[in-house]
């Protein structure tokens, strides 16, 4: 009798630890006009964003629920606290920053990791951002760093023109909400020819009961610049239903380079409704690395518009479905202009009745002549109460184009067990051996202690033999 | 037309990527022009109207547990409407392969065809259809559009062999919307396949579903899309039995201002353990006006399956026409012998060889006018 390889279930031990509520000012349940000018009041913004706000909200009530991919039944918006601010201003020092939340992040290695190899780091606890910092010769070479709350007074020009502009409140229901409630989140904007060599990381944490996290990320890499982003989620797992709708708007200009990578472990009764785009300049590159882990609905596909001509993406993803999870990822990538490329490696593990749904679109139009472009997607299905399904559609709108796609489907095979235990390895190092060589082209794009983190997510439990 | 009487309530489908006008299906009295080969065969040939619905409950035949690929109108349709074709049964304890021919001209007396089979193979049994769909000779050139709608059945009982070939060759400007419902058991091996050359736009859906152990069905598809052609092909594997397997290939040219959609599914359920499901598709495409659609489904249930999907879409092999070209040949002459070649690996699967001629000539002819 062949006994099935058992992946544990990822460890989130630090990430449940639930703090007591302790905010200053927390927005009614429901979602009302009022509450969007007691939140535009309290943030203390310019007039057209709260007019944005208002649009943004009479958009979201005419919007229906999306019917494909999740089940969004259990879903109730009306009550999801919308704004949560949590009881201290926003540090540049880390000592400033109070103890209990400070000690969040500590569990969470966040300031360690800054001290280790990071150029900045940004951490949001509930809506609002509580630390930030950046190294010295950043600010002097041009390179701003800040919550996106201050960026709205402080570099308004710049905001206004690229905010929600690549994903617009008309887009779906839940763009509409969240630029109705956004609150927090990073803007970066890097000048022209700058480098930046080390990644800046922001960290977001939802520690509220049944708050919604809508944070806003805007970045703008301009010409021949260069930067790596790294973005974690986390949240501790309370019974109410959590909402998690933020968005990602990338803007990378000609010759410029932006890397853009997540680590999303969400608590188990999230609702990740997530929208994440960039746009990319002639000769530009976007690179995508994507970690889902964690929530208990994801909806998730990063779009790169690449609409310069030689503009190139990459998309590398893993999505890990265990117990209860459905993880509906992918990426969209479109190619409007000539001469683009664009690579995708999906890999999915489904467990223990999880659901790994991958959701891919690639698009060229018919102006696009030259595209090149691979998709490959990868599932590991680790038993059969799991559910694994691969759907990559690809519109092709003219006929200059070279497209390649693979598609796989399938569990640890015994012969490459037995092959490798032919060769003196024991079955479980085999197994191991194969999970990881599984999710090595993920790992191997990820820092060094995200990797870290990574391999102690999938612990590997091995037993068993081959019947 | 005195055919159409009236329109029947039932709806024709509208896709999201095949733009149709909104219409319903007609009601058609009349049946097209039927040539069987070979006559008093060794199997049961008997007329078959869908509306004879306990035909159907006495073979085991579940049509609820098929997708509606073409609409939930369209099968109600066919079933209510039909009006030809045939129920078509082999004898059991005949070792040899049990043939039959079914052409059907359609001409501007009888431009409308709406027809429905049941094709049942008996343990142990071969069997081998092929149903040919054309215009007849001199009614091309006319402007009325033709229209076939069909659905054929096919059961593929325990350890018998299967063969249905189905060639669709209208004219430039007609209908073709078809579908194949078959159900594969134990042991059983079941081979498909679609060959479409003419109508402007088609629709086409094949289900299989391998119900027991050791259940084989495999799929070739070709095609050749030309001006205005608007096509959408649907085929799906559904492994329900263990150590089932299943293959698609599909292969086809764009040209002119045509459009496909190619949706491929391969579905594993749980208890479909071991079992090997692959789908292939590949697209030259011959003029910059062209769209091509791929939605390749994988959805799994099973973990110890292989499931495997890839897909080549592009243009011609650049290096093969130069190298035909260095031997003498016109870019032109090189292009045509590139694409024979790769729509021979479908052709060869055929079998019938005055069939494979003539549909070799006929691609000739749409390779000579859709190339430029």
């Amino acid at each position: 009798m062949a006994q099935k390889t058992q992946i544990e279930e990822v460890d989130r031990g630090i990430y449940d630890v639930i703090n007591p509520e302790n905010h200053r000012f927390v927005a009614d349940k429901g979602l009302t006009e009022d509450i969007i000018r007691e939140i535009s009041r309290e943030k203390n913004e310019p007039e057209w964003m709260l007019e944005f706000r208002l649009k943004s909200l009479e958009i979201y009530k005419s919007k229906p629920i999306p019917t494909w991919g999740a089940d969004l039944s259990d879903l109730d918006v009306e009550n999801i606290v919308h704004y949560v601010k949590p009881n201290t201003d926003m540090k540049h020092s880390w000592d400033e920053v109070p103890e209990e939340i400070k000690q969040t992040f500590e569990r969470l290695g966040i300031p360690e990791a800054e001290r280790k190899s990071l150029a900045g780091v940004g951490a949001q606890y509930d809506s609002e951002v509580v630390y930030h910092s950046m190294q010295e010769d950043l600010i002097k070479q041009g390179v701003i760093y800040t919550d996106m709350d201050s960026a709205v007074k402080q570099h308004e020009d710049i905001v206004r023109k690229y905010f929600m502009t690549l994903i617009t409140n008309r887009d779906h229901k839940f763009s509409a909400l969240h630029g109705a409630v956004w609150s927090g989140g990073s803007f970066v904007y890097v000048p022209e020819g700058v480098q930046v060599e080390l990644p800046l990381q922001s960290y977001f944490r939802l520690n509220a009961k049944g708050a919604g996290q809508f944070e806003h990320t805007l970045i703008v890499v301009e010409k021949g610049a260069s930067l790596h982003f790294i973005e974690g989620c986390s949240a501790p797992k309370y019974s109410v239903q959590n909402l998690h709708a933020g968005a990602v708007e990338l803007f990378v200009k000609e010759e410029a380079k932006l890397r853009y990578s997540t680590i999303e472990n969400w608590s188990r009764n999230m609702y990740n409704l997530n929208t994440k785009r960039s746009v990319v300049d002639k000769n530009g590159r976007i690179e995508w690395v994507s970690g889902s882990f964690g929530s208990r609905v994801s909806m998730l596909y990063p779009m790169s518009i690449l609409r310069g001509e030689g503009a190139s993406s990459e998309f590398t993803g893993i999505t890990f479905a265990a117990k209860g999870q459905y993880l509906d990822t992918g990426t969209k990538v479109v190619h409007s202009a000539p001469n683009t490329s664009s690579i995708v490696n999906s890999k999915s593990i489904s467990k223990d009745g999880g659901h790994a749904f991958y959701r891919g679109l690639l698009r060229v139009t018919p102006n696009a002549v030259g595209v090149k472009s691979t998709v490959n997607c990868e599932s590991l299905m680790l038993d059969n109460r799991s559910k694994s399904d691969t759907l990559p559609i690809i519109e092709i709108g003219n006929d200059q184009v070279d497209i390649g796609h693979e598609a796989k489907i399938g569990r640890i095979s015994d012969e490459t067990i037995f092959y490798l235990m032919s060769r003196g390895i024991s079955e479980a190092e085999a197994k191991a051996m194969i999970v990881r060589g599984f999710v090595e082209p993920i790992t191997k794009e990820l820092p060094l202690e995200y990797a870290v983190e990574l391999n102690n997510l999938i612990t590997l439990e091995l037993e068993g033999t081959i019947g | 037309m005195d055919h159409i009487k009236t329109q029947t309530p039932y709806k024709v489908p509208n896709w999201k990527r095949l733009t149709l006008p909104e219409s319903l299906f007609p009601v058609v009295s009349a049946s097209v022009l039927e040539t069987v080969q070979p006559k008093g065969a060794h199997h049961t040939l008997m007329p078959y109207h869908g509306d004879e619905a306990h035909q159907l409950t006495e073979t085991g035949f579940k049509t609820d547990a098929f997708s509606k690929h073409l609409g939930g109108d369209f099968l109600r349709y066919i079933d209510g409407e039909s009006k030809q074709g045939h129920v078509i049964k082999t004898h059991v304890h005949t070792p040899d392969v049990q043939k039959i021919k079914i052409e059907y001209q359609l001409n501007d007396q009888t431009p409308y065809q709406v027809e429905n089979h049941l094709i049942i193979a008996e343990e142990g049994t071969k069997l081998e259809v092929v149903l040919d769909y054309s215009v007849l000779n001199g009614t091309e050139a006319t402007k009325l559009e033709k229209h076939h709608y069909g659905t054929t059945r096919v059961i593929a009982k325990r350890g018998s062999q299967v063969r249905l070939v189905k060639v669709q060759r209208l004219s430039d400007e007609d209908h073709y919307f078809d579908q194949v419902l078959c159900q594969v058991e134990e042991g059983a091996n079941l081979e498909l396949i679609d060959v479409q050359f003419g109508s402007r736009n088609k629709a086409i859906a094949y289900e299989t579903h391998l119900l027991g152990r050791h259940a084989n069905a495999t799929l070739h598809s070709l095609y050749f899309g030309e001006e205005h052609a608007q096509l959408d092909l649907s085929f799906t594997m559904k492994h329900f039995g263990a150590q089932s397997t299943s293959t698609i290939l599909s292969k086809g040219a764009l040209s002119g201002n045509s459009k496909k959609t190619f949706r491929g599914n391969l579905i594993f359920e749980t208890g479909a353990a071991q079992s090997v499901g692959r789908e292939k598709e590949v697209v030259v495409l011959l003029d910059e006006r062209v769209k091509s659609d791929s939605i390749p489904a994988l959805l799994c249930s099973e973990d110890d399956v292989i499931g495997e999907h890839a897909a080549s879409v592009g243009q011609l092999d650049g290096e093969k026409v130069f190298y035909l070209m260095s031997r003498g040949l016109s870019f032109m002459e090189a292009k045509k012998l590139v694409i024979k070649a790769a729509f021979e690996e479908v052709l060869m699967t055929l079998g019938d060889e005055t069939l494979k001629a003539s549909l070799e000539e006929a691609l000739d002819w749409r390779l000579s006018h859709g190339i430029q």
